[in-house]
């Protein structure tokens, strides 16, 4: 039937692999927008398309929104609010006798009404008083209404039918009226006896007025049923399952998973797969293209049909064709079908994709076209079980192609459950806004399909879309409303500055006219929020700097202690420089002889692991088993102590020689040949990143760049904890050599050239952050001059403590760590995470991250961010006519920031299907991904234990530029401009002169009228966060009488 | 001293601590409370922790008085003359079941620091530890029995158990495939035992081990059965052990087993249920030892797993799949250790075996990590090639058939299904055929009688 070209199908192929997860290897782990494949859409629609195309779920329930609403973390106002902005101008339509759009949405909101699928309805009328009493919840006016206005009607007509009234005044619609319920009556009159009508207790007319609801709604809804009610399979498979119950999927997954892992395998099992080099499809007919009396019966057919491929001499997308056919896909339905069978196993499909794609990211990686081949094989496969499992459901000589037609026919009576259900929906919405028996009884049949295709339109998807605006309105509000009256610093300090670099020094500076102790430059990751934040208090005369963890150093790097080099920096670069970490002349014995012991303990390690695998070796490894009770008990019973000594034994092992990068080393020398870099590149690298920051001026004496990583054991995904700006990697050596770079004499020589002098006296530190334990490395420090010891001694001991500080506030968040915990305790406890093989939580990583900031520090520094936000420094004073650096700024931010917000949205929103569930069953499978538990697809997106805690709110993205600066970059960058315009992210610009925000609605920009009144604050962060476990809202930071709005109201403000 | 009451407590303990445990939370469960994690992790550190005390009091005091076996009597409970039938509950004290005690309380105790740690904020928390208090319950019972009956009710316990956690997360289709699975394949072994619980009565009249395997403390215990008996006895047995270890033919539940949270696969599969069917025919060695047959069945079996096992073992890409397959060749050699006679070295085996496995699996998730240290310190890839050179005896490429034998796992599942559930279901197929069958005929008759000639003609 498909009479598609072997070209078209590619073509199908290729554009439903844009549907995979697009999660490579997970030693490299790199956020991304779960579903970026719907990016071009709309959020709203794309969310919906998504849930379809993936099957899986997208938003939240409504429940957890109506829970959300309950609890305070959004008002009734931000609700019809964000109702009225999604509706735009549609919100006055009127709908028929409910009055507005507007107003039947919001009463649908309003309603909660629950969902009962066909065959719990039978137990709801059965087993419930749904139609005999009202819900406790309901107002006791609103029923009262209800049944008194019911009570009068029927009454009225029961008077006209026993003929007691005056049958003159009756009109000709009241006639018909009254027919029309002498008929319904007669529905009823089982249960209820008309004749004493008058003699009714007030429960019988309750359960009357309740009766004659659900028999109005039934009626109504049976006259004008949904729309689409064909049952339409694009898959035999599921066909198969909901007309026999059988799943082919099962059979065929028990093969191909098993095989798949083997085929991918970049070293877990001991043997390669024989043949394995000359792709899926062959390794697949070698492996399997032997005797058959073994195999699974379904699999019978196999030989033969491999055989028959051969033979023919079909490509494998010759033979996807020849499947199709057999099948009975039609040519139009080519593309879903291919996407959906794709998807079916879509963590192997994608990962073979990835490697397919970049096949420099493994060791052993694919052919290309290893996506068809296994794609050929799985039909094949889908084919032989439909085959046999329609034989043994009796459909013995009804053909493939045909399977999907028949079940859908068998499968299409269905429907009048589905009637019913959608009509206890609308019973349940009457009964809650009171709307009369009277009235929808009288309803035209035109009115009610217009009030039903309103109800129809406004989906529990629609309803969520606008729960989460107004989730979102909330938290904006908070957020602008902090920007604009916590700060410490007052606008009109920070505008007056002239806009060239050359003569800042002049102005007064924020705590001293003398300038500022030190500078520290950290990644821009939300987990330095509070880092910063703290080195701020600890040290007032600090200032902190925000820029994307790779500093501008992107490199294939090589630890001196390793034989291969790895990529830091973004994925979106490849990198064109290879740096290599070497040590000291003197030191290189040494270094020698413990690289010598740690290879000897290396090669134990790796017997140990292999032996205890195999045959006899594996006897002895088990006797010498009885010493791994040692290290068995120590580990979980005593994790911290257990890293202190081992630590200490490691000192054995470990070099401690000093290295030096070397950072113009010669292609040949390195395992990567690449070449260093040269110094006009160095000088365009930091050139580029300070200005970047805007720091081109008031210098300060000593500025430390901190990278930043995580380490953990027992931890799969634990690249996902680490800087993103490098790649998944730690980004302690970009820091290092970033400040290399800016020390070295011919840089700065260099860069005076360029109008950017840096003073002699100032010197740059590398340093490393590691966000799981909180510790600090400090780089090259024995290279410092003299001179600037005292000032590193005092800078350091403010960083170390503000690493503390930051340990304690992150415990807040550990279930498992005290609230009353000492900062000494926290710091203790957080070390003790990192080396217990039994925590499932190291760190919460981004989780809770929600709001990017771009822009300068003192419009933010002072409050509060609770670890949620982004913060990039930004001065768009230094920036060009054509704002070159906050297009490139948003050029890189734009994807790192808002892929983890949303991989985080939708793991947190599907846990199960878009994120990768609990990690307790995970097994780590082909070095590669891991699988839940013995057998299953792997698995993508992040376990439950990082999202757990997460809130799901779209990337507010606040930029400090003006509105026709930002259009520059929309222009610039269109991509930006995209996802800006489909609103996967919030865009709201802070104004650099003026107190001012405004917000990015359908291409316009709307300033933000002020509404909160109250300005919480605290003496310092401890206070504000200590003994809460919740999420936080935003505070001023900071002694009274510091903030923006403080000064203003004491009059301290500068004019 | 061994009559003192110190002791007899010690004793106490050591066999009855993790019932204090699941007691409890049994109890709870029952009534519907929850408790909350920190109570359950203690509580199963304390009972672990009991359970140390006594088996060390136990063993430090057999050992001052020079005692290489000492029973602990709850007297009879059931004795039936004329039936020559009397179930009698005691509990030894030996060369074999103290160091198996000692194994387990302390694999548990340490796994459930673990879990208490790595399951916390889970759903199933409280279900977890309530399985694994029986597991551990079932252990200490069938370790420590003197009576046949007293060690299939600990062997039935830890079965229970152990299907349980493998439907852990019970909302996806796998695990509770897999667990049913597993369960049925315990049955077939229970099943097993109990015929040579029932056939042992007969021959002995009593379930007492003394009888079974002789007097004298293990292993130097002689049996008291002729050659035959113990063949019959002991090849029930062995099929039963063979059941319970995964050895062939049913080798094929043991990968399907690694689906509850890893801290239950790891001492589940990877140290004690997988070494259960071991210690049985350890417990039953004199028997097996009377036995030129049985002693040849043991080897050939133990032998055939091990092999099999590795082969499959080599082709798995999953770390836990590897692991399982990896702890079965060892058994299977434990197995032929038993077989050879050499039951110190098997006991060996079995205890440094459980902590090493244990240990890998509780860190199997740390593989990514691990590789990454290893490589780096030898540097050079962990890549399949490389393999070669480290284990230059066998070729790193397989025959495509061989592959294929491991990539299917043996064919096991296969043989299982075909060899003993196919002729099974075909049974009751027949029988319900045999019963419509009937039941028609019957109502052909009944119709037959009461219809009016000439009216099907009609029809």
């Amino acid at each position: 039937m498909s009479t598609l070209t072997i070209e078209e199908i590619q073509h199908a192929i290729d554009h439903a692999a844009h549907l995979l997860p697009s999660q490579g290897p997970l030693t490299v782990f790199i956020h991304h927008n779960t579903l970026h494949a719907f990016e071009g859409m709309p959020f709203d629609e794309g969310v919906r398309a998504g849930a379809k195309t993936l099957n899986c779920r997208t938003m939240l329930p409504e429940s957890w929104y109506r829970q959300a609403w309950k609890q305070g973390a959004f008002s009734t106002e931000d609700v019809e609010a964000a109702l009225e902005e999604s509706l735009g101008h549609e919100a006055d339509l009127f709908v028929g006798l409910l009055g507005t759009r507007f107003h039947l949405r919001r009463e649908l909101l309003h309603q909660p009404v629950q969902a009962v699928l066909p065959e719990e309805l039978d137990w709801v009328i059965a087993e419930t008083a749904a139609f005999e009493r009202f819900p406790s919840t309901t107002s006791g006016d609103l029923k009262r209404a209800l049944v008194e206005n019911t009570r009068r009607w029927v009454l009225r007509c029961l008077d006209h039918v026993n003929g007691s009234a005056d049958p003159s005044n009756e009109t000709e619609s009241e006639r018909t009226e009254l027919k029309r319920f002498v008929k319904k009556c007669d529905a009823l009159r089982s249960q209820f006896r008309f004749d004493r009508a008058s003699s009714w207790s007030d429960k019988t007319w309750e359960s009357l007025t309740l009766q004659m609801l659900w028999q109005i709604c039934f009626r109504a809804v049976s006259r004008f049923p949904r729309w689409s009610e064909n049952v339409h399979f694009i898959r035999h498979r599921d066909a198969l399952l909901q007309w026999k119950g059988v799943d082919a999927d099962g059979l065929v997954h028990e093969r191909l998973i098993p095989f798949c892992s083997a085929f991918l395998d970049q070293g877990l099992s001991q043997t390669m797969m024989p043949r394995r080099e000359a792709g899926f499809w062959q390794a697949f007919s070698d492996i399997f293209d032997s005797r058959t009396e073994l195999l699974a019966p379904w699999l019978r057919p196999l030989q033969a049909e491999l055989h028959q491929v051969e033979q023919r001499g079909l490509s494998p997308l010759h033979s996807i064709a020849e499947s199709l056919s057999a099948l009975g896909v039609t040519s139009a339905e080519v593309p879903d079908y291919l996407a959906q069978t794709l998807l079916a196993l879509r963590g192997f499909a994608g990962m073979i994709w990835q490697i397919e794609k970049r096949p420099d990211r493994v060791s052993q990686p694919v052919p290309a076209g290893t996506l068809v081949e296994f794609l050929a094989v799985r039909l094949i496969l889908d084919r032989l079980a439909l085959r046999w499992l329609a034989n043994q459901s009796d459909c013995d000589d009804l053909p493939l192609s045909q399977l999907r037609t028949v079940a859908a026919e068998s499968l299409q009576k269905k429907s009048l459950g589905q009637i019913r259900s959608e009509a206890y929906a609308i019973f349940q919405l009457a009964r809650g806004l009171g709307w009369y028996p009277k009235t929808l009884f009288s309803m035209s049949a035109a009115n009610w399909h217009k009030v039903l295709d309103e109800i129809r339109a406004f989906d529990e998807y629609q309803r969520c879309l606008v729960f989460q605006a107004a989730f979102e309105r909330n938290w904006r509000h908070e957020c602008f409303d902090a920007i604009l009256n916590l700060a410490e610093q007052p606008v009109s300090d920070i505008s007056g500055i002239s806009t060239t670099g050359a003569n800042r020094g002049a102005e007064p500076a924020i705590p001293q006219g003398s300038g500022y102790l030190f500078d520290m430059i950290a990644c821009i990751d939300e987990r330095e929020e509070s880092f910063r934040r703290h080195l701020e208090e600890v040290e007032p005369r600090a200032r902190t700097w925000g820029a994307a963890g790779f500093f501008g150093v992107a490199m294939f790097y090589q630890a001196a202690e390793s034989f291969q080099a790895i990529p830091l920096c973004p994925i979106v670069i490849e990198p064109k420089h290879g740096v290599t970490e070497e040590f000291q002349g003197e030191e290189l014995a040494q270094a020698q002889e413990r690289a010598s012991r740690r290879r000897n303990l290396g090669e134990w390690q790796q017997r140990l692991h292999l032996h205890s695998r195999s045959f006899l070796s594996g006897i002895i490894t088990s006797l010498v088993g009885l010493l791994a009770v040692i290290p068995l008990v120590m580990r979980v019973l005593f994790p911290r102590v257990t890293g202190l000594i081992s630590r200490q034994f490691a000192g054995w092992f470990e070099t401690t020689a000093k290295t030096r990068l070397n950072l113009q080393q010669q292609p040949e020398a390195a395992i990567h040949r690449l070449p260093g870099f040269s110094v006009d590149e160095m000088a365009e690298i930091i050139h580029r990143v300070l200005h970047d920051l805007g720091l081109i001026g008031d210098w300060s004496p000593l500025v430390i760049i901190v990278g930043h990583g995580s380490t953990s054991l027992n931890n799969p995904h634990g690249s996902a904890y680490n800087c993103g700006a490098c790649g998944g990697g730690h980004g302690g050596p970009n820091a290092r050599a970033f400040a290399q770079m800016a020390n070295d004499p011919r840089v700065r020589s260099r860069l005076a050239e360029r109008n950017l002098v840096i003073p002699v006296d100032t010197w740059f530190v590398g340093a490393f952050h590691n966000t799981a334990n909180d510790q600090l490395t400090f780089f090259d420090v024995e290279a410092i001059p003299g001179w600037v010891q005292p000032r590193l001694v005092a800078a350091r001991a403010a960083l170390v403590e503000a690493a503390r500080r930051n340990a304690h506030e992150r415990c807040r968040r550990f279930m498992s760590a005290p609230l009353q915990l000492s900062v000494r305790d926290a710091v203790k406890h957080v070390q003790g995470r990192v080396e217990d093989l039994s925590q499932a939580r190291p760190e919460c990583g981004h989780a809770t991250n929600a709001i990017c900031i771009v822009g300068r520090r003192e419009r933010t520094r002072g409050i509060f961010f609770d670890r949620r936000a982004f913060l990039h420094s930004y001065d768009t004073r230094v920036d060009d006519a054509n704002l070159t650096i906050l297009s490139r700024i948003l050029g890189a931010v734009v994807p790192v920031c808002g892929g983890i917000n949303l991989e985080y949205f939708f793991s947190y929103a599907d846990p199960v299907r878009l994120g990768c569930g609990t990690k307790l069953p995970h097994n780590i499978t082909s070095l590669l991904g891991v699988m839940d538990g013995a057998q299953s697809d792997l698995r993508t997106g992040l376990p439950w234990q990082m999202v757990e805690i997460h809130q799901p709110l779209r990337l507010l993205l606040i930029v400090e530029a003006t509105e026709e600066g930002i259009h520059q970059v929309f222009a610039a960058n269109p991509y930006f401009e995209q996802i800006v315009r489909n609103s996967w992210l919030q865009l709201a610009l802070l104004d650099p002169q003026r107190p001012e925000i405004r917000r990015y609605v359908r291409g316009d920009f709307v300033l933000y009228q002020g509404s909160k009144t109250t300005r919480p604050r605290a003496e310092t962060s401890s206070d504000w966060y200590s003994g809460k476990r919740e999420d936080l809202r935003f505070a001023g930071i900071g002694p009274v009488g510091n903030t923006i709005y403080e000064r203003h109201r004491s009059g301290v403000v500068h004019a | 001293m061994l009559d003192s009451t110190f002791f007899a407590a010690s004793a106490f303990l050591a066999v009855f601590a993790p019932s204090l445990l699941a007691g409890t939370i049994g109890l709870c469960s029952l009534l519907n409370v929850s408790l909350r994690e920190q109570v359950i992790g203690r509580l199963s550190l304390l009972t672990n922790l009991l359970g140390l005390v006594g088996i060390f009091g136990v063993a430090g005091m057999m050992i001052a008085a020079g005692r290489t076996e000492t029973i602990l009597e709850f007297g009879h409970w059931v004795i039936l003359p004329e039936e020559h039938f009397h179930f009698h509950l005691k509990f030894v004290f030996d060369r074999l079941s103290v160091p198996l005690a000692t194994l387990s309380y302390l694999l548990c105790g340490t796994v459930a620091a673990f879990a208490s740690n790595y399951l916390h904020r889970e759903a199933g928390y409280q279900r977890f530890f309530l399985f694994y208090a029986l597991f551990s319950f079932g252990l200490s019972l069938s370790f420590l029995a003197s009576t046949i009956e007293v060690l299939f009710f600990g062997w039935e316990l830890v079965g229970l158990a152990s299907a349980l956690l493998v439907g852990f997360f019970h909302e996806r289709r796998g695990p509770v495939n897999n667990g049913l699975r597993v369960w049925a394949v315990y049955r077939i072994s229970d099943a097993l035992f109990l015929v040579a619980v029932v056939m042992m009565h007969h021959l002995t009249g009593e379930g007492d081990f003394d009888h079974l395997t002789g007097q004298g403390a293990w292993p130097n215990a002689v049996s008291l059965l002729s050659g035959r008996e113990a063949f019959s006895v002991g090849g029930l047995l062995l099929l039963a052990a063979a059941a319970k270890s995964a050895l062939i033919p049913f080798s094929g539940w043991l990968p399907r087993a690694m689906e509850g949270p890893t801290p239950s696969s790891a001492i589940f599969y990877g140290a004690l249920s997988i070494h259960l069917g071991a210690f049985l025919l350890l417990r039953v060695s004199p028997l097996i030892a009377n036995s030129a047959g049985l002693t040849a069945l043991v080897i050939a079996i133990g032998l055939a797993t091990a092999i099999v096992a590795n082969l499959i073992g080599r082709v798995q890409a999953d770390i836990k799949g590897v692991l399982a397959f990896s702890a079965l060749t060892q058994v299977g050699l434990i197995v032929v250790e038993i077989g050879m006679g050499w039951y110190y070295l098997a006991l060996t085996h079995i205890i440094g075996h459980a902590f090493l496995r244990t240990l890998q699996l509780l860190r199997a998730s740390n593989l990514l990590q691990d590789y990454f240290n290893i490589e780096t310190a030898v540097g050079r890839k962990i890549a399949m090639s490389r393999l070669s050179q480290l284990e230059d005896s066998k070729p790193a490429e397989m025959q495509p058939w061989l592959y294929r034998f491991g990539l299917e796992r043996g064919y096991l599942d296969l043989l299982l299904d075909r060899g003993l559930v196919a002729p099974w279901l075909e049974f009751f197929r027949w029988c319900s055929r045999l019963e419509s069958n009937g039941i028609a005929w019957f109502g052909n008759q009944v119709t037959a009688k009461f219809h009016q000639p000439g009216e099907e003609a009609d029809a």
